[in-house]
C-alpha cells in the first residue's frame, strides 16, 4: 500500500466513523423519543381494567379481531374500548358506568349514549402486559393452523401463555423446536433468570442435555463441530460477550488487569491468545505503544534488556534459537522478520533436518527462502 | 479497498431497515458504549495515558422478506473507536494506529434459506469449522439433509476473503508477519482467496466433521498457497455423564499434525465427583510466507485434569487441577551445540465455587490458586497466582462485585529478581429497563513494572425501530 492508497484509506475511515456516530445517534434518538422506543427488559401489568373473560361467551374474534391477522409479537391485539361498545350500548353495565370496567374511575359526568358520542371518547391507553417483542410469533400462522385460541390461552382469566405450552405444542407437531424459531435476542441467561417474565417449567428446561458435565471445558470444541447447532440459541455475538467482562458477572476469560500478567500466560498457553487476537498485529501494536518494541524510535531505554545474557550465545542453553524453536510467537510480539534476516546474514538459521522439508515449502511460496536466497529456485537442487 | 465495501454495505442495509417495505419485519438494534481510561506505567518509568472510547452497533433483520418464517435474516454489526489519549507520533503509525479514528465493520452479511435445508450466507460473516473459528469476506452455500430419524447431516461450500481484524484493511497474508507493509516481497500481493468445504454427520448428542481449507494469493509473478489444511473433529455424549470432545487437523506444507486436542468430562452422579482430562499437541505455525516457519518450530505436547466435588452442605463445589507441558526437544540440534533437549513445565490449583446468604443478600464467591514451574532450569520458572472474586445482588438489579489478585514470580534465570503483583478490582453493573449500566476500577501494584489505574464504564441499550 502507497502513501496515496494509505491517505485514501484514513479519509474513507473518518467517513466511516462519521457514519458510526451518526448511526449511534440515531439510535439514541430513536431509543429516547421514537414511538415503539426502548422496550424495556421487564414488563410490569398496569392494568386498570375490570374484566371477567368467563362472563363473555362471544368467540375471540369478536373482541381481538386483528389477531387473526397478526403477524408479530409486537401488535396490540387488545380490543379498542370502542369494541366493548356493540354490546354495552343496550346491555349492562352501560357506557356510562365507567367504574365498571375502569379501576378508580367515577361514572361519566356526561352520560354517552350515541355511537357517534361514543367514537369520540379517547381514553388514555392502558398497558396490559405484553409479551417482549423480542419474539417471533405469528398469530396468522397459527389461526391457519387451526389452532384454537384457548389452546394457548387457556383458564377463565386467560393471558399470554407459559413457554411451557409452546415447548410442549411444538414437540408433539412438526413445528420447528429451535430457540431461534420464537426467540430473537441473545439476552444473557443471568438476565433471563433474573428478569424474565416467562418461568419455563423445569420438564422444559431449554438448557440441553450435554451444557452439563464441564461444559464450559468442552463447548469451544463442540462448537466449531456443530456451531449451527449453538446458533439456534445464540447469536454470534453472544460469543463475543461472554469472552469480555461484564461487570456484574464473571470476567469469563481475562482477569482485570490482565496486561499486568498476561505474559505468563502467553508464554504458557499462546495458542489460546491466536484463537481470538491476531498475534502479529494485536500484540505488535499494544506493544508498540507500550514501548515493549525493538523499533528504533521507541526503544527502551539502554538500561531495559528483556533476553537474559547468552541469549545470542548459541553455547548457552536458553539462547534465543532455542526459544524461538519453542515460542516463535512470542519473538513475533516484538520482532518483525527482518530482525532475524539482519543477523542472521551468513548464519544459517535452519535446523539439521530442513533440507527433508524444504522442497515442499519451496514449492508452496518462495518468498520467505526469497528473504536471504538470492535464487530461490536454485535451492530446489540442495534439498532431498 | 474493503473500506468501501464496507460502508456501501452499512448504507444498504440501514436503507433496508428503514425503508416501508419493513412491515412484517423484527428489527432489532443493539447499542455498546464503552468508555475506557487508564494510567500505565511503561517500563522505563514514564505513562502511557489511555482514553478511548469505543460505540459498537449491532442491526438485526429477522424476516425481511415479511413472510415470517426467518427465510431471510440480515445482521450488521460495525464499531468506532478512539483513543483520545494516544500520542501524536502514533495516530499515523501503520501499527497502532488501529487505536486511532478506527471504524470496523464486524459482520455484514444475509442469510437466506430459498429452501427449508439450504443455508446460504453472504457478505462479511464467522465461519467455524474443525479447523477453528474464521472470519471472511465472501459466500457460504450449506446443504442440511435429513438422513433419518433423529440422524442429520451438514455440507458446506464455502469461498471467500479472510478477514483479519484489529489489522489493516488488507489480509493479512498480503503484508509482512508483522502487519506492516516493509520492503518484503510478501508486501506485494494482489490478491488473496480462501475456499474450502466440510461435510459431517450428527445424531444426537453425537458427531463427526471433516474440513478442508486453502488459501492462495499472489501477484503478476505468481500464485503461492498460504496454507492448506485438513481438519477433522468430533463430539459425543456417551452416556449423560459421559462426554468426550476431540479435534486434529494436518498442515499440508508443514506435512505434519499442526494440532490436536482431546477432552474427556466425566462424572458419576449429580452429587459425586466430576473428573475432566484434556491433551493437546500443538505445532506454532505462521503463513507460509513467513521465515519465521524456516527455524525449525518445535512442537509441545500438554496436558491437564481437574477432579471438582460438590458439596452440598456447604453450597459450593470444589476442585483440585493440575497441568503440564512438554516442548520437544531436538538431540540432534543439542549434539550440534545449538539445540535443547525436552523441557517440562507443570502445576497444581486448587478452586471453589460458593454461594451464600448474608443478611439475606445473595453472594457468589470463587477462588483459585495455581502454582507452577519448570523441572529443568533452563526454562521458565516459578509462579503462583490468587484469585478470589465474590460478588452480590445489593439491590434489585444492582450488581456489586470485587476481585483481588496476586501474583508471584521467581525466574528462574539469575538476571531477574524475584517479583510480585497485587491487583484490586471494584465494579458496579445496574440493569435498567432502559438499558445496562455498569463502571469498573481497577488498580494493580508490581514489583516489576509500577502501578496503574484503570476505570471503565459501558452502557448497553436495545432499540426496536
Amino acid at each position: 500500500m502507497n502513501v496515496a492508497q494509505l491517505r485514501l484509506h484514513r479519509r474513507l475511515r473518518r467517513w466511516g466513523a462519521f457514519l458510526v456516530l451518526c448511526t449511534m445517534l440515531g439510535v439514541y434518538l430513536q431509543a429516547a423519543f421514537g414511538d415503539s422506543g426502548v422496550k424495556p427488559i421487564r414488563y410490569e401489568s398496569k392494568s386498570e381494567l375490570k374484566f371477567d373473560h368467563s362472563k363473555h361467551p362471544q368467540p375471540c374474534a369478536d373482541c381481538h379481531g386483528q389477531a387473526t391477522t397478526s403477524q408479530t409479537s409486537s401488535d396490540d391485539l387488545g380490543p379498542s374500548m370502542q369494541a366493548c361498545a356493540t354490546c354495552h350500548a343496550a346491555i349492562k353495565p352501560t357506557l356510562d358506568e365507567c367504574s365498571a370496567c375502569h379501576v378508580n374511575a367515577t361514572n361519566a359526568s356526561t352520560p354517552v349514549k350515541t355511537e357517534a358520542e361514543w367514537l369520540a371518547v379517547r381514553p388514555a391507553p392502558f398497558m396490559t402486559p405484553r409479551i417482549k417483542p423480542d419474539i417471533r410469533f405469528s398469530h396468522r400462522q397459527h389461526f391457519d393452523a387451526s389452532i384454537p385460541c384457548k389452546t394457548c390461552h387457556a383458564g377463565a382469566d386467560p393471558g399470554l401463555p407459559k413457554m411451557q405450552v409452546c415447548v410442549d405444542c411444538h414437540a408433539q407437531t412438526t413445528a420447528p423446536q429451535t430457540c431461534e424459531t420464537c426467540h430473537t435476542t441473545n439476552v444473557t441467561p443471568q438476565i433471563k433468570a433474573a428478569t424474565y417474565p416467562v418461568k419455563v417449567g423445569a420438564r422444559s428446561s431449554l438448557k440441553p442435555d450435554n451444557h452439563q458435565v464441564d461444559w464450559m471445558k468442552r463447548h469451544g470444541t463442540i462448537a466449531l463441530t456443530n456451531g449451527e447447532d449453538c446458533m439456534s440459541c445464540h447469536q454470534e455475538p453472544q460469543c463475543a460477550s461472554c469472552h469480555t467482562a461484564q461487570v456484574g458477572e464473571t470476567y469469563a476469560v481475562h482477569p482485570p488487569n490482565f496486561v499486568t500478567i498476561h505474559a505468563v500466560d502467553a508464554r504458557m498457553e499462546e495458542t489460546n491468545c491466536t484463537t481470538c487476537h491476531s498475534t502479529q498485529n494485536f500484540c505488535t501494536a499494544c506493544h508498540v505503544r507500550a514501548e515493549v518494541t525493538t523499533r528504533p524510535d521507541a526503544r527502551p531505554p539502554s538500561r531495559v534488556a528483556f533476553h537474559p545474557p547468552g541469549f545470542v550465545d548459541p553455547r548457552t542453553p536458553d539462547n534465543h534459537g532455542v526459544m524461538a524453536r519453542r515460542n516463535i510467537v512470542d519473538c513475533a510480539s516484538c520482532h518483525s522478520e527482518n530482525d532475524c534476516v539482519t543477523c542472521h546474514t551468513g548464519i544459517n538459521p535452519h535446523p539439521a533436518d530442513f533440507r527433508v522439508d524444504c522442497r515442499r515449502w519451496l514449492d508452496a511460496n518462495p518468498r520467505p527462502c526469497a528473504k536471504c536466497h538470492e535464487d530461490p529456485g536454485g535451492l530446489r537442487e540442495q534439498c532431498l | 479497498m474493503r473500506i468501501r465495501g464496507d460502508i456501501t454495505a452499512i448504507v444498504l442495509i440501514l436503507a433496508f431497515a428503514v425503508s416501508e417495505a419493513a412491515v412484517a419485519q423484527t428489527i432489532k438494534v443493539q447499542s455498546s458504549s464503552l468508555a475506557r481510561l487508564s494510567q500505565m506505567r511503561r517500563i522505563d518509568g514514564s505513562i502511557d495515558a489511555t482514553r478511548a472510547f469505543t460505540q459498537r452497533v449491532r442491526l438485526s433483520v429477522f424476516d425481511a422478506t415479511g413472510t415470517n418464517d426467518g427465510r431471510l435474516n440480515l445482521h450488521l454489526s460495525f464499531r468506532f473507536s478512539n483513543d483520545f489519549g494516544l500520542v501524536d507520533r502514533l495516530k499515523d503509525d501503520d501499527v497502532a494506529d488501529m487505536y486511532w479514528n478506527q471504524a470496523v465493520v464486524d459482520e455484514a452479511y444475509l442469510q437466506w434459506r430459498p429452501f427449508e435445508r439450504i443455508n446460504v450466507r453472504a457478505g462479511r460473516f464467522l465461519r467455524l469449522d474443525a479447523l477453528g473459528p474464521r472470519d471472511i469476506d465472501g459466500l457460504s452455500l450449506q446443504l442440511d439433509p435429513s438422513l433419518g430419524k433423529g440422524v442429520s447431516g451438514r455440507i458446506e461450500v464455502w469461498a471467500g476473503q479472510d478477514v483479519f481484524f484489529e489489522s489493516s484493511p488488507l489480509s493479512g497474508d498480503a503484508w509482512d508477519i508483522q502487519g506492516v507493509p516493509e520492503d518484503s516481497q510478501a508486501g506485494s500481493a494482489d490478491w488473496s482467496v480462501s475456499g474450502g468445504m466440510r461435510a459431517g454427520i450428527h445424531h444426537r448428542s453425537a458427531g463427526v466433521e471433516l474440513a478442508w481449507l486453502r488459501r492462495v494469493y499472489g501477484d503478476p509473478d505468481g500464485e503461492y498457497l498460504g496454507e492448506e489444511r485438513i481438519g477433522a473433529a468430533m463430539y459425543g455424549q456417551i452416556t449423560p455423564d459421559l462426554n468426550v470432545a476431540s479435534r486434529a487437523s494436518y498442515h499440508t506444507i508443514l506435512a505434519d499434525v499442526d494440532r490436536a486436542s482431546l477432552l474427556v468430562a466425566w462424572r458419576t452422579g449429580a452429587s459425586t465427583p466430576t473428573l475432566s482430562l484434556g491433551l493437546e499437541r500443538i505445532v506454532p505455525w505462521f503463513d507460509s510466507g513467513s521465515i519465521f516457519n524456516l527455524f525449525g518450530a518445535q512442537p509441545y505436547e500438554g496436558g491437564w485434569f481437574k477432579l471438582s466435588q460438590p458439596v452440598a452442605a456447604l453450597n459450593s463445589e470444589f476442585d483440585v487441577r493440575t497441568f503440564g507441558r512438554i516442548y520437544e526437544g531436538d538431540q540432534d540440534l543439542v549434539d550440534f551445540g545449538n539445540g535443547s533437549s525436552d523441557a517440562t513445565t507443570w502445576g497444581v490449583g486448587v478452586g471453589h465455587d460458593t454461594k451464600f446468604k448474608l443478611l439475606d443478600y445473595p453472594f457468589t464467591w470463587r477462588s483459585v490458586g495455581t502454582y507452577s514451574d519448570s523441572i529443568d532450569d533452563a526454562y521458565g520458572g516459578a509462579r503462583a497466582l490468587i484469585q478470589s472474586l465474590l460478588s452480590v445482588e445489593a439491590i434489585r438489579d444492582l450488581f456489586i462485585q470485587t476481585r483481588g489478585l496476586w501474583l508471584w514470580a521467581n525466574p528462574s534465570n539469575e538476571r531477574y529478581s524475584t517479583g510480585t503483583g497485587v491487583t484490586g478490582t471494584l465494579g458496579v453493573e445496574w440493569r435498567t429497563e432502559l438499558g445496562r449500566l455498569s463502571a469498573v476500577v481497577e488498580s494493580s501494584q508490581t514489583t516489576f513494572q509500577g502501578g496503574n489505574l484503570q476505570a471503565f464504564l459501558s452502557f448497553d441499550v436495545e432499540a426496536w425501530p
